[in-house]
C-alpha cells in the first residue's frame, strides 16, 4: 500500500512539473520581447544573414539545425506557434523547404503568406542555375528541379543578394529603421567581400579541381570557387545511388581524374566510401548550412571558410 | 493566454482526425489480424503511393483529388490481387504480400526516377503530417470513413468468399490512400496494428475491438499532451506511447505465463 502511495505521489509531482513547464514556456515568451520584429527562418544561414541586417531590432528564430537535411524537417507544435507570431519569414523557395511553406499555411497568419508584406522572396535577382528547358507537352524525363537548383545560398555572391533582399523588405515594413538596416547591410556585405577575397586567393592554386557531389547541393558553391562538378552520386535528385550508376560514375571519374567526392554529413557515407575505394578520390564532408553550436561553423562566413579549407586539405593530402 | 488559444487551434483538427483514424483503422486492424496478414496494410499503402506517383507521371501538377483517385485505383487493383490469394495457407499469403510490397515499392522508385523531378518533393506531397491537417481535411476524411463504416455494417459478410475479400481489401485501400496522405505512413500503421496486439495480450477475444479502441484513444490523448507540453513531433510521440502500452502489456502477459508455468509445475 505504501509503495502504491509513493508511486501515486511521484506521478503527481511529475504531472505538476509538466504543467508548470508548459505555463512557464507560455509566460516566458510573452515577456520582454514586445518591440522586436519576429523573423522566422528555415535554415541557419538565412537566420544569420537576417541577424546581421536586423541587429537588435529583430528576434530571429531558426527552425532547423544545420546538421540534418533541410528538405525534411519534422514539424513540432512550437514551430507553428512561431509562425503564428511571425512578422517576417525568409523561406528558401524553389520547392526545397516544402515543410516551411506548410507551416506558413497552417499558421493562417496573413502577414506572412506568399505575396504579403512579411514574405521575403529571398532569391529575387539570383541567377538560378540548372533551370530545365522544356516545352509544354513534352515528357519531363531527364529534367531536374522544375524551377532550378534551390541551393543558391552557398555562393557568397548570392548571399549578398539575399542580404539586400532582406534589407529591402525589412526597410519597406519598418521605414523608420531603414538607415539602420542599410548600414548593417553594408557592414555585412563588406565582411563577405573580405572573406571572398581571402578565400579566392587561398584557393586560386586549386581552381579547376574536379569533384563529384552526392546531391546537387554544392553546384553554386563550386561555380563560385571554380570547382568543376563532374557528376552526382544520386542518379536523380532524391533517388539513392544504384550500382550501375556508381560503376558508370566511377569510370567517368577515372577518365576525368576527379580528386574529391563532396557530401553532407547526413548522406549515406557507405556509398561515398565505396566510390572512393574504386576511384581513389578523397571523401570530403562539407556542410550546406551553418551550425550555431559548432564554433568553426557558427555563421555563414565561417561555413564558407570551413568548406573551402576542408577541400584544400583533401586535395593537398592527395597530391602529396 | 494568447498562446494557449493558438496551441488549441492548431492541435484540435489533428486531434479530431486522430479520433476518426482510430475509429476506422482499429476496426480494420482487427479484421487484418483475423486474416493473419499483418503486412497487407503496408502493401496496400505502398500500392496507393504508386498510383498517386503515376498521376504525377501522367499529368503536370495533378490536383489532390486526381492523385487520390489514382491512389485508390491502384490500391483496389492490388487489393484484388491480394484477395484472389486469400484461400491459401498463411505462410504463402504473407509471402505473396511481401512480393506485392516489393513490387509496388520498386515500381514507385522507377516512376519517381522517371519523373525526373526531385523525388523528395513528390514524397512530401504524397505523405501527410498530422499537424498540418485542416478542418476541411477532417470533414472530408471522416465522411469517407463513415460511408465505408456503414457499408461494412450493411454488408456484414461472414463467408470468406472472393467477393467478401475483394470488398474488404478495396474499401481498405480507399481508407489507407486517404489516411496516409493525411497522417503519414507510420501513424496509420501504428493505429492499425499496435492497439489490437496490445488488447490480444490483455483481454479476451470478445472485447478485442472495444479494448483496442480504448488503448488507441488513451495513447492518443497522452501522446498529444506530451507532444504539446514538451514540444515533440506529434505523430512519433503518439506512436511511442502506443507502443509503450504494448510493452507494458507484454510484460504483464509474460508474468502471467510464468505464474501459470509455476502452478503447473507445483501441481
Amino acid at each position: 500500500m505504501r509503495k502504491q502511495k509513493k508511486i501515486a505521489s511521484l506521478a503527481k509531482i511529475v504531472l505538476l512539473n509538466q504543467v508548470l513547464l508548459f505555463l512557464f514556456s507560455i509566460l516566458g515568451k510573452s515577456v520582454g520581447e514586445a518591440k522586436k520584429i519576429k523573423v522566422v527562418s528555415p535554415i541557419c544561414t538565412f537566420a544569420d544573414i537576417a541577424k546581421n541586417i536586423g541587429g537588435d531590432r529583430v528576434d530571429v528564430i531558426n527552425l532547423s539545425d544545420g546538421l540534418n537535411d533541410p528538405h525534411f524537417v519534422e514539424p513540432k507544435p512550437s514551430m507553428i506557434i512561431h509562425m503564428i507570431n511571425a512578422e517576417v519569414v525568409i523561406p528558401i523557395g524553389l520547392r526545397l523547404d516544402m515543410w516551411f511553406f506548410s507551416l506558413i499555411e497552417k499558421s493562417a497568419n496573413p502577414k506572412i503568406f506568399e505575396g504579403s508584406s512579411g514574405f521575403i522572396r529571398t532569391y529575387e535577382g539570383v541567377r538560378i542555375l540548372e533551370v530545365p528547358e522544356y516545352k509544354i507537352g513534352q515528357p519531363r524525363i531527364g529534367d531536374i528541379h522544375p524551377e532550378g537548383n534551390p541551393h543558391y545560398w552557398l555562393s557568397p555572391d548570392n548571399a549578398k543578394i539575399i542580404a539586400m533582399n532582406i534589407t529591402k523588405k525589412l526597410s519597406e515594413i519598418y521605414p523608420e529603421e531603414k538607415g539602420y538596416f542599410m548600414k548593417n547591410a553594408e557592414i555585412f556585405i563588406g565582411k563577405i567581400d573580405e572573406a571572398e577575397e581571402d578565400l579566392k586567393k587561398e584557393f586560386s592554386r586549386f581552381e579547376g579541381v574536379k569533384a563529384i557531389q552526392y546531391h546537387k547541393t554544392f553546384t553554386y558553391f563550386a561555380d563560385f570557387f571554380k570547382i568543376k562538378i563532374v557528376g552526382e552520386l544520386e542518379p536523380y535528385p532524391g533517388i539513392p545511388p544504384t550500382p550501375s550508376h556508381i560503376s558508370q560514375l566511377a569510370e567517368k571519374m577515372k577518365k576525368e581524374r576527379v580528386e574529391i567526392i563532396i557530401y553532407e554529413p547526413f548522406r549515406n557515407k557507405k556509398d561515398v566510401e565505396r566510390l572512393s575505394k574504386i576511384t581513389s578520390a578523397t571523401p570530403t564532408e562539407l556542410y550546406a548550412d551553418c551550425v550555431p553550436q559548432i564554433n568553426e561553423l557558427k555563421d555563414y562566413i565561417s561555413l564558407i571558410r570551413y568548406n573551402i579549407r576542408k577541400i584544400m586539405m583533401s586535395i593537398e593530402g592527395k597530391r602529396k | 493566454m494568447h498562446e494557449l488559444k493558438d496551441i488549441l487551434s492548431l492541435i484540435l483538427p489533428a486531434f479530431f482526425i486522430s479520433l476518426s483514424l482510430i475509429l476506422i483503422h482499429v476496426y480494420f486492424g482487427t479484421k487484418i489480424f483475423e486474416r493473419g496478414v499483418i503486412f497487407a496494410d503496408i502493401a496496400i499503402a505502398q500500392s496507393a503511393f504508386l498510383g498517386s506517383s503515376i498521376a504525377f507521371l501522367l499529368f503536370d501538377n495533378p490536383s489532390k483529388e486526381l492523385t487520390y483517385l489514382f491512389g485508390v485505383l491502384s490500391s483496389v487493383l492490388f487489393g484484388l490481387l491480394i484477395s484472389s490469394q486469400m484461400k491459401r495457407e498463411v505462410v504463402f499469403k504473407e509471402g505473396f504480400i511481401g512480393v506485392i510490397y516489393a513490387l509496388t515499392s520498386s515500381l514507385s522508385i522507377i516512376v519517381l526516377s522517371k519523373l525526373g523531378r526531385e523525388s523528395e518533393h513528390i514524397r512530401y506531397m504524397l505523405t501527410g503530417n498530422i499537424l498540418f491537417v485542416s478542418w476541411e481535411d477532417v470533414i472530408k476524411a471522416s465522411l469517407i470513413y463513415l460511408v465505408i463504416g456503414i457499408l461494412h455494417i450493411i454488408f456484414k459478410m461472414k463467408k470468406e468468399s472472393f467477393v467478401s475479400e475483394f470488398f474488404f481489401f478495396s474499401t481498405f485501400g480507399l481508407v489507407v490512400s486517404s489516411s496516409v496522405s493525411l497522417a503519414g505512413v507510420l501513424l496509420v500503421f501504428s493505429y492499425l496494428i499496435v492497439p489490437v496486439l496490445t488488447s490480444k495480450l490483455l483481454f479476451s477475444p470478445r472485447y478485442t475491438l472495444l479494448s483496442s479502441y480504448l488503448i488507441a484513444l488513451i495513447s492518443t490523448i497522452i501522446g498529444f499532451t506530451l507532444s504539446v507540453v514538451n514540444d515533440l513531433p506529434t505523430a512519433p510521440t503518439v506512436i511511442s506511447v502506443c507502443i509503450l502500452f504494448f510493452f507494458i502489456a507484454l510484460f504483464i502477459d509474460s508474468i502471467k505465463n510464468l505464474k501459470k508455468k509455476k502452478q503447473k509445475l507445483s501441481s
